[in-house]
């Protein structure tokens, strides 16, 4: 045993995987699952109501058949009661006649069809019931999961990685329903079971009780010497899958890269190689589990076998049954084959039970890997929320300012230094600078994606994390470098950031973006299907829905970053002048490298290694920053920038 | 990817699918075939196992001398029982137990009703794609013990191998897609049939090979023992041939129905996975535009059809499962009818009654499993269409012919090339291009024009619909894809960016390019200072996306990636569009050396590009309408691109 335990791979999480730990996760799941308690308690319910007539017809219609008709003993009164027949022929007789047996199988037909019209079909609904109640959690579980994905900053999702997210989303997640059924219901429903059998066969033999009593710790045992192991496997298990779903969907999504340097074999051999650790991991922690499930039955294959010999005996010996003033209603008073049948049969049931549950315990090793997984995600806090007391931003009015604003994604290697500008309403502001300056991050951080290391940014005065995030963003239109469209109409993709904007209000903003003309010559217009990557329109065109999408917000400030980038020089110049005359009033911040664009500006920030080297127009900075100067000399590949 | 939603599987089709799969399963048809036996093994061990109750209760419980018993034995239990004839109640009793400690440590087993079967399933979500996890470890036995554990792990084995072969085929056959096919792909769901479509293969290949027959098997032994052990029960042998056909029969009524749900559950499934991964990988949008509320909402939704769809699928399995109930207990009670009488008349023993029971349960099971065989069949074969959808649908490869170029190309040649989307969208319409090594060639136009397109042509990634594209004289046509790709570097657009290091990123057409060209390659792109300012240098793993990299690195590390790879013919779709001007300059005149051994295709909206280019080629509206130098194109006081070029300086001045 210690070999086959010995290899699992070790993960510096090992100390986590306590059987606290587990009982911890467990406890988690508890505001997923009170939603649903009442049909819990139903199910319970339901479930014991079932067993105990279940247990009642049992004991009648065993009697009926293995001590009556089988044996030829004289069966109890309750039955005879029931059936309305003679106990002189039936209950006070040594042997029961031919004749008497005879007579039996038809009462003994219906109590059996009562039995099994009453315990299967009620099984089929009652799992099915459990099946309802178990997705309605499920389903709580993936909501709140996707929430706090979706609520995760940037520097949350530079690092992780999006197949990871599905895999848990989808998989993990799952688990909730499992760690219900198997921690919560089945032990209930086992234990209840392995108890009324021990009740049951003591009425029997007491020694029966004993050998079902003597099962458990030998089980317990093995229980605690394979948990760590097995927990250790699954993690390695689900962690090498995850890993191979995260990269069949980052190979699709990059294969245009990945053919055009035509490195699709070399592709294909790390694909084995992921493949490969992913099946080899759930082998071994497959076959623990079937090591564990084996020796397990050896314990309770054992007390079978030793309960079995003791009815046998018992029987043979013709003892009394050790409960007779209970059992002597059904038949049982003695030990005859009808005792023998119905002792061993409860036995069983009673330690099939143990094992179904050190089996379910086994399992909710991987259950309980899952759910850590998923509790990884719902733990993070977002580093972004609303501060107690923040209050909604409603409009600006006076501007907005940077103040002293320095921050890094790892905050030891900053990307902003100390930036410090001003912006009132009603005029353009251009962020100016060289590739990977920081330009972006700026932006970021005044939609709240991420907060300030140090300093702050303010709206009227109002430092922006003393109000509420999702205020901050409705005030907030946002038209980016990557043109990020989704599955829908080129109308919903449009209206994506104002989803009760009307089609009219959609066209004038498409208008505003330059983009009517070419939407309305699609086939199907505003209502033709974009792709997921939306390969049908060319970038320049993406861009302009991208603007029309910020364009139909209608708040009071916008951010370009480099929209106009795929634009050619005249389209830029419709797009920017229209857009102007949109802006009255408004906040507009521009990222841009175009001459043309950035003299258009009211105001120009000037950008370098995440420090403002100078602020002011395009005129005055040309005048007198030399560095600003050689930066637009660059960009005409001449001199004459004047 | 999404261009074929599954439909229900006639009869016919399953048939060919089925064919098929097999096809994919062949090489392991040995081990299959050992499985076949220890699977045989496990059910005749099963098929002995009622017997031994029967002598603990006809000769201890009922106390009857063995050889008394009116039923015979059958020869395959007659062993055990010569053993124990004469001994005491207690000698048998021990005996049996001496046994059963035995068999409890071989096969896990020593009764009917003392049984353990290896298996290692894991507890499932209640939806799809969750339960094909544990059937891409499809493996059991029918016993414990050390045979069990022995078999459990054999098939453990095969079934890895013939998953990890069809996910490694699927997964190349979609990296050999062409892009074009993959322009309305949804990635989510490609993902969905690499992960849990294929494992279908593994349920098929049992269900055909190894499931049947071991039914068979049980059904011959069951009947041949009755007819043997029971002949003075006539009815008992009557039942045990009828019982079979009457299950099956009962089995089948209700398969259509439940594949049709199965199949709406698997789509469903698809969706969900998509709208995850669409929120996922666009974050950025859906928070900047508060769209999180509603992609929630969205994601729910599906969510919801998802598990409603799978509730309705195990809704038809728990009707089926009934209807079997009622077929299964109608004839037990016949049965019991029967067996009653016989007791009586001491026709059969008490412990007879149990085995017949044991056997009946035995036989009704395996009946069952067969009518379900062709449902299951049906219901995994949904899963292998997806499969073969994907494997089907034509590749790159196909569309290109097996000529190789002996020499590093220097020339390329598009000749009255047209072309137009799938969507019925014409971007191209008679183009001609002509370019050789040693030139740099602006393509230049308004946006829409149709620029990229033509590039797209040059490597092939497209094909045009008339006219034709050559490399030095050969028709791109006629070359390996290979080829193409060794001499024609693309970098595109928006750049990708692939979770692993610098190194590798850059490396990736060229896996074995020494680190000389790598730094160089990244110090003309301009990326040389940034990566060895990464953490750590060239070998930091960038993430998914290259997340932490802002655009302009990004496009520049695209951009080494193009350069690293010594295609002679380098095409670059705006790679400056990202750039600020210091650092395009620095990038066209590091080109500019490049230019000696390489044919350059810019397209580019900049000036300052455009000028150093010894060509332009002005497109507009799919057409190439002018092509010269710039100074040639200027001089020309009407021409398209003057008008062009004159805006956007016009602009500037």
């Amino acid at each position: 045993m210690t070999d086959l335990i010995a290899d699992a791979p070790a993960t510096g999480l090992d100390e986590r995987l306590g059987f606290r730990w587990v009982l911890h996760i467990f406890l988690r799941t508890w505001p997923f699952i009170r939603a649903s308690l009442v049909h819990f308690v139903y199910f319970l319910a339901l479930s014991g109501a079932l067993a105990l007539v279940t247990l009642f017809l049992a004991f009648i219609v065993f009697g009926l058949v293995m001590t009556g008709i089988v044996a030829a003993d004289p069966i109890g009164a309750i039955p005879v009661a029931i059936w309305g027949l003679d106990p002189d022929v039936y209950v006070n007789v040594e042997q029961l006649s031919d004749v008497a047996r005879r007579e039996l199988i038809w009462p003994t037909l219906i109590s059996a069809m009562v039995l099994i019209g009453t315990a299967f079909p009620g099984g089929r609904a009652l799992y099915y019931y459990s099946i309802w109640i178990f997705q309605q959690v499920n389903q709580r579980m993936r909501l709140e999961l996707i929430e706090r994905l979706q609520a995760q900053s940037l520097a949350f999702h530079a690092s992780a990685r999006t197949g990871d997210a599905i895999y848990r989303v989808y998989q993990d997640s799952a688990m909730v329903t499992g760690i219900v059924r198997s921690i919560l219901l089945e032990p209930l429903m086992f234990i209840g079971r392995y108890l009324l059998g021990v009740v049951v066969v003591a009425a029997f033999d007491p020694f029966l009780a004993l050998v079902l009593g003597l099962t458990v710790p030998p089980i317990l045992y093995l229980g605690y010497r394979f948990s760590g192991p097995l927990r250790r496997r699954f993690r390695h298990a689900r962690e090498t899958n995850s890993a191979l779903t995260s990269w069949i969907q980052e190979s699709v999504l990059g294969i245009r890269v990945i053919k055009a340097c035509h490195a699709e074999a070399a592709r294909a051999v790390d694909f084995v190689g992921h493949s490969r650790a992913a099946l080899d991991a759930a082998f071994r922690s497959r076959v623990s589990l079937t090591v564990f499930g084996i020796l397990a039955f050896g314990v309770v294959g054992l007390a079978i076998l030793a309960a079995e010999t003791i009815a046998a005996l018992r029987s043979n010996a013709d003892a009394a049954t050790f409960a007779q003033w209970i059992l002597v209603g059904y038949g049982y008073a003695v030990w005859n084959y009808g005792s023998f049948y119905m002792a061993t049969a409860r036995a069983n049931e009673g330690l099939g039970s143990i094992r179904a549950l050190i089996s379910t315990w086994g399992r909710a090793q991987d259950m309980a890997i899952g759910l850590g997984r998923v509790f990884e995600i719902l733990d993070l806090e977002p580093d972004v929320q609303d501060a107690p007391g923040a209050r909604p931003l409603t409009g600006v009015r006076q501007g907005v300012s940077f103040e002293a604003v320095t921050y890094g994604y790892d905050p030891s290697r900053p990307v902003l230094h100390d930036v410090s500008f001003e912006v009132s309403p009603g005029s353009v502001t251009a962020i100016v600078g060289p590739t990977g300056t920081g330009k972006s991050t700026l932006m970021s951080l005044l939609l709240r994606l991420a907060d300030p290391d140090h300093g702050r940014i303010a709206v009227d005065g109002t430092d922006l994390r003393a109000l509420t995030v999702a205020s901050i963003r409705r005030q907030i239109a946002l038209a980016t470098q990557e043109n990020i469209l989704f599955s829908a109409s080129v109308l919903d993709n449009i209206r994506f950031a104002n989803p009760e904007a009307t089609p009219e209000q959609v066209a004038a903003a498409a208008q505003v973006a330059c983009a009517d003309a070419f939407v309305e010559a699609l086939p199907e217009g505003y209502e033709t299907p974009l792709g997921e990557r939306a390969t049908k329109l060319s970038t320049g065109q993406r861009q302009r829905i991208v603007i029309a999408r910020a364009v139909v917000k209608d708040a009071p400030v916008l951010i370009l970053d480099e929209p106009t980038a795929a634009l050619d020089a005249v389209t830029e110049q419709r797009v920017l002048a229209s857009l102007k005359a949109w802006g009255e009033q408004r906040c507009v911040f521009l990222i841009t490298h175009r001459l043309s664009t950035i003299r258009e500006a009211d105001q120009i920030v000037y950008l370098r290694e995440g420090r403002v080297l100078g602020t002011g127009t395009h005129d005055e900075l040309v005048a007198g920053n030399d560095a600003y100067r050689s930066f637009i000399e660059a960009e005409l590949g001449t001199a004459s920038a004047h | 990817m999404r261009t074929d939603d599954v439909q229900a599987v006639g009869p016919l089709e399953t048939l060919s699918l089925l064919g098929r799969s097999l096809g994919l399963v062949w090489p392991y048809l040995p081990r299959v075939f050992v499985k076949l036996l220890l699977s045989l093994i496990g059910v005749s061990v099963v098929l002995i196992l009622p017997w031994p109750l029967k002598v603990l209760v006809d000769h201890v419980v009922m106390d009857m001398p063995i050889g008394e018993s009116p039923t015979l034995y059958p020869p395959y239990v007659q062993p055990l029982v010569h053993l124990l004839e004469g001994m005491s109640p207690g000698g048998i009793v021990a005996s049996v137990v001496a046994i059963s400690i035995v068999g409890i440590a071989v096969i896990g087993a020593f009764r009917s009703e003392a049984r353990d079967a290896a298996e290692g399933e894991l507890a499932e979500g209640l939806d799809t794609a969750t339960r094909s996890e544990n059937q891409a470890n499809t493996s059991a036995s029918s016993v414990g013990g050390l045979v069990g554990l022995f078999e459990y792990r054999y098939q453990l084995r095969i079934t890895h191998r013939i998953n990890h072969d069809l996910r490694t085929r699927l997964y190349r056959r979609l990296l050999a897609q062409p892009m074009t096919r993959f322009a309305d792909a949804s990635i989510g769901d490609a993902v969905y049939r690499v992960m849990y479509d294929t494992p279908s293969i593994s349920r098929v290949c049992y269900d055909i090979l190894v499931t049947p027959l071991v039914s068979l098997y049980t059904l011959v032994v069951v009947i041949w023992t009755t007819q043997y052990s029971f002949a003075a029960v006539p009815s008992l042998v009557l039942v045990a041939s009828y019982a079979a056909p009457i299950v099956l029969l009962a089995t089948l009524l209700m398969t259509g129905i439940t594949r049709r749900r199965s199949i709406a559950s698997r789509q469903a499934g698809a969706a969900t996975t998509a709208r995850v991964e669409e929120g996922m990988s666009n974050i950025a949008a859906v928070q900047a535009l508060g769209a999180n509320e509603r992609q929630t909402r969205a994601f729910g939704k599906d969510s919801a059809a998802s598990f409603r769809r799978f509730r309705l699928f195990e809704l038809m399995n728990i009707l089926a499962a009934i209807l079997r109930d009622f077929v299964t207990f109608g004839l037990a009670f016949y049965l019991f009818f029967e067996i009653a009488e016989a007791l009586i008349d001491n026709r059969l023993s008490a412990g007879d009654y149990t085995v017949v029971f044991t056997f009946f349960n035995q036989f009704a099971g395996t009946a069952a499993a067969l009518g379900a065989m062709w449902f299951n069949l049906q219901n995994s074969v949904a899963g292998m269409k997806r499969v073969f959808d994907v494997l089907d649908a034509p590749v790159d490869a196909g569309a290109h012919g097996e000529q190789s170029l002996t020499d590093r190309a220097t020339r390329v040649t598009v000749e009255n090339a047209s072309f137009t989307y799938p969507g019925g969208v014409r971007a191209l319409t008679d183009v001609s291009l002509d370019g050789r090594v040693g030139e740099m060639i602006a393509l230049v136009g308004p946006t829409g024009a149709g620029k990229t397109t033509l590039a797209y042509l040059l490597p092939g990634f497209i094909r045009p619909d008339s006219g034709r594209v050559t490399i030095d004289g050969v028709d791109l046509g006629a070359l390996r894809v290979e080829t193409i790709r060794r001499n024609v570097s693309f970098v595109f657009q928006e750049p990708v960016v692939f979770d692993d290091t610098v190194r590798a990123n850059v490396a990736l057409g060229r896996p074995h390019a020494r680190e000389e060209d790598v730094e160089a390659a990244l110090a003309t792109a301009g990326a040389l200072d940034f990566a060895l300012a990464l953490p750590e240098g060239l070998d930091t793993r960038l993430g998914q996306g290259g997340a932490t990299l802002s655009v302009g690195q990004k496009q520049r590390l695209a951009i080494a990636r193009g350069l690293v790879s010594q295609a002679p013919i380098l095409i670059l779709d705006e790679p400056t569009a990202a750039l600020d001007p210091e650092t395009e300059n620095a990038l066209v005149n590091a080109l500019q050396d490049e230019l000696r051994k390489r044919l350059l295709i810019v397209i580019a909206h900049r000036l300052s590009t455009i000028r150093s280019a010894d060509r332009v080629a002005f497109v507009e509206d799919g057409r190439v309408v002018e092509t010269g130098s710039h100074e040639e194109l200027m001089a020309d006081s009407d021409g398209a691109y003057r008008r062009f070029v004159e805006l956007q300086l016009g602009s500037v001045a």
